[in-house]
């Protein structure tokens, strides 16, 4: 009797061994933040007076996310926009687009964040300990998740068409635009930019379209995926979407892909 | 803890008259070991007839005792280093002829498992399998303690790699065809099947081959081998897991000739000291077995052990330091308020061995068997695609890396020590992610790399006695092996699906052809349970014959041996790669290797109590598959340069029984060349698979070995054993280092000049001491300390190139090739025991508690990552290169083992 409880139990135990493997219930959905903004973006843009300025206040301004790192041509960073403006927000994370959406609602506290600007550019960042920028990246993972909160995704945001020169503003600067109608009347290569390759390093494509009389440079980094791409020849006219931009005296547009351009 | 093998186990072939006239009343017979029925020489045979009559055996092992009053006795047999045999005898009016007498060597046994299988995950080595830390149970009153004592450091013998040491199962050389590492894992949690072992030390040759230069273990796991009986036991512990149940049963060799036994186990949950690792580990036995006559045993034995476990990753010192524990695992995050691991090792590999017994007369015994193994082991592990590296400890999520600014520093740090989400894996954000991916292609998932093995195993042997003096032990075996490489997806992690293309090749190629993992299918979209990333199969045969002849007389033995073989292997590749469309599918070229070992050795006795024996031995051995690939993964490209390594070992010793007392003193000269090494890692600056192939490794291990055993009193004994070596490289190597998604060469045939430096990884100074009490009413307790020096970290070859040095000052070069030497330890543990006998039942417990001084900053090991960090002008011009931070694994803090056991 003995030897078949034991048979029983050992039959039990390798049993029992074929049917037990750690299981996880799946995290619960997302729930985005809804907060209510205190400031437009424009309003936060307001704040920096003179150069780097710490917002102090209990500032929380929303705005949907017109930029995409897919294609590797925004770096570190995103920009969001609302009704009154558009702001780079310099998170200092990559692969951004797995987290922060094309047109999700992005809620930023912005107390204790710094404004900044690089060449008449204004982003909202961290303070930095470098002289030469104004801000720097957010970058820990503690301060993001203190100051920037993902609300609930949407449609990704209509370009806002740009048919005359008179609409290339600075209020308009970090918002989503097309560029209705572009002429491409200037580049530097054939290419939209130049990837690394060995010991060369990478180069910056730059290619001027035109509405009337004003140019905007539509400047693209050599480690976006779509660089080694052909770029149309000149003269091409073309609408371009991206994020308006500018450095010092001159307009620039940043492409999210190549599907923001569409030759005509 | 040691449990002095209290049973007795005889196996008495006949017991019955043989019929001869006899001139008086008496016995007479041969004793035995049980394992190649070998005679014992100076066995004491005691007979208890009212007084005491007794008789040592004879050179041949026979003994006889004449004059015996006619009656029943009981018969004691008893000889140094095998276990007691007792025994009724029946004394007629003849000379009665017992036949053989069988001992069991006596083998302290463990109450742990035989091999400790804490899984360290290290970013350089080759994560296709677990490398043990075995317990050795030996009757070498050395390694009868160093390889239990020193294992808690994961000591080498002599500075060896483990996989030097051979590994038998039932007569059959088990050690990993395409790794050469110890198979411990493939019976872990089946300890009373296992428990059954006869070992060799150092060069010594062993019963089962001519086997190399760092010892050999063989396991008898068939049913007949097993101790009779039924046992059942539970352990809680805190080490390496809570529980352990087991249950075996062994029927002993039946009057029918039949024997069985069955054995089944599982071990549960964690350790005190590292969260997320557990075990989820079963293991089952069975064995049956048929002495046909005589002359014919067969015996067929199945096994396996489905085990789960959740492994360790070891860190940087900043870390631990920041959140105040050496024993941070990056390996886990909550989920679902549940510790989850990511990297898991899952397996079950059984094994199926046939063995056939033919003994025709006692001169001769043939033994042919033959074994397969199959089943899966898996390791899951992150991957990701267009998304952050989900590590925890990455380097840019660490203080250090924003040295230069202390305001984000402390962000850092705060944040890793009020988030577990920053601290650990965030598992919730990788779900949220995949779910709102678009068309649900999930940019995290949980890989699952396979290496499953078919192993085919055949092996012949003869040993024939010669003589009375002489003894030949012929064989010859036959290796087929067939893994199949590849990785699956685990868990997609909320999303649906995944698409099997090379995210680091896309990078620089960005479309096209070569951004496939597979031309044969690009673009394929995989699920769970699929296969994607890589796919391929090794191919490895060999096969071998050997000799061994001993010659023994008047106190002095000789033995000759040796062994001719051939290794073959390939890889064949079943994915078309995009980088390299004509060079990776199909099959390699076919390497092949004449390898051959010889052995002799020399032995005198003077008296039974000294005995002086050396052993010398050449070994050439083919590289293993695993390190002759430059990119396995990937291609087909064979090392260049590819030789076998050799292998010049001789030892001499001194052993001394007297008294109770014994000793082993040794000394060893080893030296080992032309080694090849693969290293891989993931190197995030590059973003890629890196692999470091190195070739013309060449080493020495000089040093000495003492193991001693003095009884102090009753009862009690004091045990020490030392070993102290110098275990240096004595070439500068070559290192070749290619990334899995180029064709690139980054380093070619680059030197890298770590002559002279040390053998990492194990104390090449290693102490311990203790006092063994055992009490005539079966109480048992010991006390011991260990110390260890002299142990180094694990190197990163590039350090120590030139390549590594430009731009960097005197010092700044000193420092980048200095090899890390850990400060020395000692470990304090003790242990207790006790068993009853009531009627036929026997229960019992042990207690063992380690490291009891509960220091916390012993460090076992490490390694140098394998990325060198590039220091950069403004411009983006690399100026030159420093480390990074090197990773540890520590010693735990006190632990303890407790054991109840019933058997009957």
């Amino acid at each position: 009797m003995k030897k078949i409880y034991n048979i029983i139990l050992i039959a039990a135990l390798t049993l029992f061994s074929a049917s037990c493997t750690k299981t996880f219930d799946e995290p619960d959905e997302f729930v985005p933040v809804n907060m209510e903004p205190t400031h437009t973006i424009a309003q936060l843009k307001a704040m920096r007076i003179g150069g780097s300025t710490e917002v102090l206040e209990n500032v929380i301004v929303s705005g949907k996310v017109v930029s995409s790192d897919a294609e590797g041509n925004f770096y570190r960073t995103f920009f969001i926009q609302d009704e009154t403006g558009g702001i780079e927000i310099k998170i200092g994370k990559t692969n951004l687009q797995s987290y922060y959406k094309e047109g999700q609602t992005i809620v930023v506290k912005a107390r204790h964040l710094t404004l900044g600007s690089y060449g008449g550019m204004v982003s909202l960042g961290e303070r930095s300990l470098e002289s030469k920028y104004e801000n720097g990246y957010i970058d820990t993972d503690l301060r993001i998740n203190e100051t920037i909160f993902r609300g609930s995704l949407g449609p990704k945001v209509t370009p806002l068409e740009i048919t005359d020169q008179s609409q290339i503003t600075d209020s308009r600067l970090g918002t989503l635009v097309t560029l209705k109608n572009a002429k491409l009347i200037k580049r530097n290569m054939a290419t939209w930019a130049q990837k690394a390759s060995g010991t060369v390093e990478a180069v910056y494509g730059e290619h001027t379209f035109q509405i009337g009389t004003k140019s905007v440079l539509v400047r693209t980094s050599g480690y976006a995926k779509f660089a080694s791409e052909p770029a149309p020849s000149l003269n091409t006219i073309a609408d371009v979407t991206g994020i308006l931009t500018k450095y010092n005296t001159t307009y620039q547009l940043v492409l999210n892909s190549l599907d923001g351009v569409v030759v005509k | 803890m040691k449990i002095r093998a209290t049973f007795i186990f005889t196996a008495l072939m006949l017991l019955f008259a043989c019929g001869m006239y006899a001139q008086s009343n008496g016995i007479k017979g041969k004793v035995v070991n049980r394992e190649g029925r070998l005679p014992v020489k100076g066995a004491k045979v005691v007979l208890m007839a009212g007084t005491e009559m007794s008789a040592v055996t004879s050179e041949t092992g026979e003994f006889q005792i004449t004059d015996i009053p006619l009656g029943t006795y009981s018969l004691v047999v008893t000889a140094s280093d095998f276990q007691p045999a007792r025994l009724n005898v029946k004394v007629e009016n003849y000379m009665k002829d017992l036949n053989f007498i069988t001992l069991v060597a006596a083998v302290t046994v463990k109450n742990q498992d035989a091999a400790m299988m804490a899984d360290f995950d290290t970013e350089s080595s080759s994560d296709a399998q677990a490398i043990p830390v075995i317990l050795t149970s030996s009757k070498d009153v050395y390694e009868n303690i160093a390889g239990y004592k020193f294992s808690d450091i994961r000591f080498k013998n002599r500075g060896y790699e483990s996989e030097t040491s051979a590994v038998y199962l039932n007569g059959l050389y088990f050690n990993d065809a395409l790794t050469g590492y110890s198979p411990w894992s493939l019976w872990t949690g089946l300890n009373e099947a296992t428990r059954n072992q006869e070992s060799s030390t150092g060069l010594d040759i062993s019963d089962y081959g001519v086997s190399g230069f760092n010892g050999s273990t063989n396991i008898n796991a068939t049913a007949s081998q097993m101790r009779k009986g039924n046992r059942f036991s539970v352990v809680n512990a805190s080490g390496q897991y809570r529980f352990r149940l087991m249950a075996t049963i062994a029927s002993g060799e039946k009057d029918n000739g039949w024997s069985y036994a069955l054995s089944a186990s599982t071990r549960m949950g964690g350790n005190d000291w590292v969260n997320g690792v557990y075990y989820n580990a079963f293991a089952w036995f069975a064995s049956v077995e048929k002495r046909l006559n005589e002359k014919h045993r067969v015996a067929l034995t199945l096994f396996g052990s489905p085990t789960e476990r959740g492994t360790q990753g070891s860190s940087t010192q900043e870390v631990y330091d920041m959140i105040g524990s050496n024993y941070y695992n990056p390996n886990w995050g909550y989920q679902d308020g549940k510790i989850r691991n990511s990297r898991v090792r899952k397996n079950h590999e059984p094994v199926a061995i046939l063995n056939y017994t033919f003994t025709p007369n006692d001169k001769i015994n043939l033994k042919a068997a033959v074994s397969y193994r199959f089943g899966k082991n898996g390791y899951s592990a992150l991957d990701w695609y267009d998304a952050p590296d989900p590590r925890p400890d990455y380097y840019r999520n660490l203080p250090s890396y924003y040295e230069d600014d202390p305001y984000k520093a402390s962000y850092i740090r705060e944040g890793w020590l009020t988030d577990w989400n920053i601290r650990q894996i965030n598992w919730d954000k990788m779900y949220d992610v995949n779910r709102n991916s678009e068309d649900g292609r999930s940019q995290y998932i949980l890989e699952e790399r396979h290496t499953d093995q078919q192993d085919l195993n055949a092996k012949l042997q003869a040993a024939i006695n010669l003589s009375a003096a002489s003894k030949l032990n012929v064989g010859a075996e036959l290796r087929f092996n067939k893994t199949d490489y590849y990785k699956t997806i685990k868990d997609l992690l909320g999303g649906e699906h995944w698409i099997d293309i090379d995210k680091f090749a896309e990078r620089d190629f960005a479309s096209g052809d070569a951004i496939q993992n597979d031309l044969n299918h690009p673009n394929r979209v995989v699920k769970k349970g699929d296969r994607y990333g890589y796919s391929y199969l090794a191919h490895v045969q060999n096969y071998k014959g050997w000799f061994s002849y001993k010659f023994s007389k008047h106190g002095f033995e000789a033995y000759l041996a040796g062994e001719a073989g051939n290794t073959t292997f390939w890889r064949e590749g079943l994915y078309r790669k995009g980088l390299f469309p004509d060079n990776s599918y199909g099959n390699s070229e076919k390497l092949n290797f004449f390898t051959y070992t010889a052995k002799g050795g020399l032995a005198y006795s003077i008296g039974g109590m000294h005995r002086i024996y050396a052993n010398v031995a050449y070994i050439e051995s083919a590289p293993f598959f695993q390190e002759s690939f430059v990119s396995p993964r990937t291609r087909n490209s064979v090392v260049d340069g590819l030789t076998t390594e050799k292998t010049m070992s001789a030892d001499i010793n001194y052993s001394l029984r007297l008294q109770g007392v014994k000793l082993r003193l040794t000394g060893f000269y080893t030296t080992i060349k032309d080694q090849t090494n693969l290293i891989s890692f993931y190197d995030d600056i590059s973003r890629s698979f890196s692999n470091f192939s190195m070739t013309g490794i060449d080493q020495v291990n000089a040093g000495v070995e003492l193991g001693l055993s003095v009884p102090v009193a009753t009862g009690l004994s004091a045990e020490a054993a030392f070993s102290y070596g110098k275990y240096v490289y004595s070439s500068n190597p070559y290192v070749t280092q290619t990334v899995d998604n180029s064709n690139e060469v980054i380093l070619q045939n680059e030197r890298v000049y770590w002559e002279d430096y040390k053998i990492p990884s194990s104390p090449q100074t290693a102490l311990n001491v203790g006092l063994d009490y055992k009490s005539p009413n079966s109480i048992y307790a010991g006390v011991d300390m260990s110390y260890y020096d002299q142990m180094y970290l694990d190197m990163n070859p590039v350090y120590r190139t030139d390549f590594a040095q430009v731009g960097l000052s005197a010092e700044e070069s000193a420092a980048m090739r200095r090899q890390e030497k850990f400060k020395g330890a000692a470990v304090l543990n003790a242990n207790i025991g006790k068993s009853w006998y009531i009627g036929s039942y026997n229960i019992g417990f042990s207690l063992e508690i380690k490291n009891i001084l509960n220091n916390q900053s012993i460090k076992t090991g490490g390694y140098e990552q394998m990325r060198l960090k590039a220091n950069e002008d403004s411009n983006g011009t690399i100026l030159n290169y420093s480390r990074f931070d090197s990773k540890y694994f520590y010693m735990f803090g006190t632990t303890y083992y407790l054991n109840l056991y019933f058997r009957f």
